[in-house]
């Protein structure tokens, strides 16, 4: 039996690719990376990120967090584009999630001062899960870069690029953009939890043209663990796996379409 | 109102102009599900959401031109597109608010002379 269910942990990965910690205004102010990456392992998550609005620091903690534990962190970020279209970006190492920051976040993210009474604090944190300071920029507000451009900046980085929550009714492709354009080079599209649920997908699935991933987009410490993504064939464990598992789903739907 | 006159009283730049089409009515919005939902046929579209999505709305609702406003930067694939789908392109260096109200008065004088 016990065997069974050690055999049972293993493949089965779960995945929660869109979690926001206490940098991100919306996000709860106990959201540390150690408190976020405590409660995931408590859950049994096994590969999970942390995606800010407009914001890195969190997400290379937790990368840096990790490495000492049983847990996969991928480096990410929540971008918004000139649309106001959050976008997911994910990158191997934090190196290239510094990049990004210096290229595109900090250049182009217009400099407003937050309000902490109207969109909450931005609390940042050190290693051992203390408070360090307040980020004081405002990080809802839109990096000034179109959504192709963006996704192009992503792709030089070695990135990949997945628009967030596409089915909301804002800051999504298709409230912003009315559509999914086929031709668009997404890596994948990220559904809410709602849709994903209601239309029972499945790692694995499609939506137009692209594989279909969600994520908990969880902002305070009890929503992480309520949803993640069963990875039954233990394909995805690291950046490197999930990027190649995107390719491959793409190359299959490019040769689907050519049939 | 013919769009040539439209153009001409409100002080517009042409990025592509195919057709001198008769404008019925017009919407001001930049979020596309929203214009979708909502903009009437043969009207006029002030925006600033610059994306090539923008052709494929106008076609949806068959809108007859688009105006960018805040002198808004538009890319070559979007100009082409509207080459290609034949809708009318426009600019102008003022914001969306002034323009609407502009256009507003021109539209419903026209109106009133019926």
């Amino acid at each position: 039996m016990v065997f069974y269910i050690n055999y049972w942990r293993v493949i089965l990965i779960k995945i929660d690719l869109h979690i926001h910690s206490s940098l991100s205004a919306c996000g709860a102010d106990e959201m540390s990376p150690s408190m976020i990456l405590k409660q995931a392992s408590e859950k049994g998550l096994n590969v999970i990120s942390i995606t800010d609005h407009n914001a890195i620091q969190h997400s290379i903690l937790a990368y840096e967090i990790s490495q000492k534990e049983n847990i996969c962190v991928i480096p990410g970020a929540e971008l918004t584009s000139r649309e106001e279209v959050h976008l997911l970006a994910y990158f191997k190492d934090i190196s290239s999630l510094i990049k990004l920051d210096n290229l595109v976040i900090n250049k182009l993210l217009p400099d407003i001062e937050n309000r902490s009474d109207i969109f909450g604090y931005q609390v940042l944190y050190d290693y051992h899960g203390e408070i360090i300071d307040l980020d004081n920029r405002l990080r809802q507000a839109a990096i000034g870069m179109d959504l192709e451009e963006l996704i192009k900046q992503i792709h030089r980085l070695n990135g990949l690029a997945i628009p967030a929550h596409i089915d909301k009714n804002r800051f999504s492709l298709i409230s912003q953009l009315g559509f999914i354009d086929s031709q668009a080079n997404f890596d994948a599209v990220e559904v809410s939890k709602c849709k994903w649920n209601k239309d029972g997908y499945k790692l694995g699935d499609f939506l137009s043209e692209f594989p279909v991933i969600c994520g908990s987009d969880s902002h305070c410490l009890d929503d992480i663990g309520i949803f993640y993504m069963e990875d039954r064939g233990n394909i995805i464990s690291d950046y490197l796996s999930f990027e190649r598992y995107l390719k491959e789903k793409k190359d299959e739907n490019n040769r689907r379409s050519f049939v | 109102m013919k769009l040539s006159q439209i153009i001409e009283k409100s002080d517009l730049e042409k990025v592509v102009f195919c057709s001198d089409d008769e404008i019925e009515s017009g919407y001001c919005g930049d979020l596309m599900s929203d214009v979708i939902a909502n903009a009437e046929n043969n009207s006029i579209w002030i925006t600033i959401q610059a994306h090539k999505n923008s052709i494929a709305v106008a076609l949806i609702k068959d809108i007859k031109a688009i105006i960018f406003t805040n002198n808004v930067e538009l890319n070559p694939d979007l100009i082409e597109k509207a080459k290609d789908e034949e809708i009318n392109l426009l600019k102008s260096k003022k914001n969306s608010f002034t323009l609407c109200g502009i256009l507003y008065k021109l539209l419903e004088s026209d109106s009133n002379k019926d």
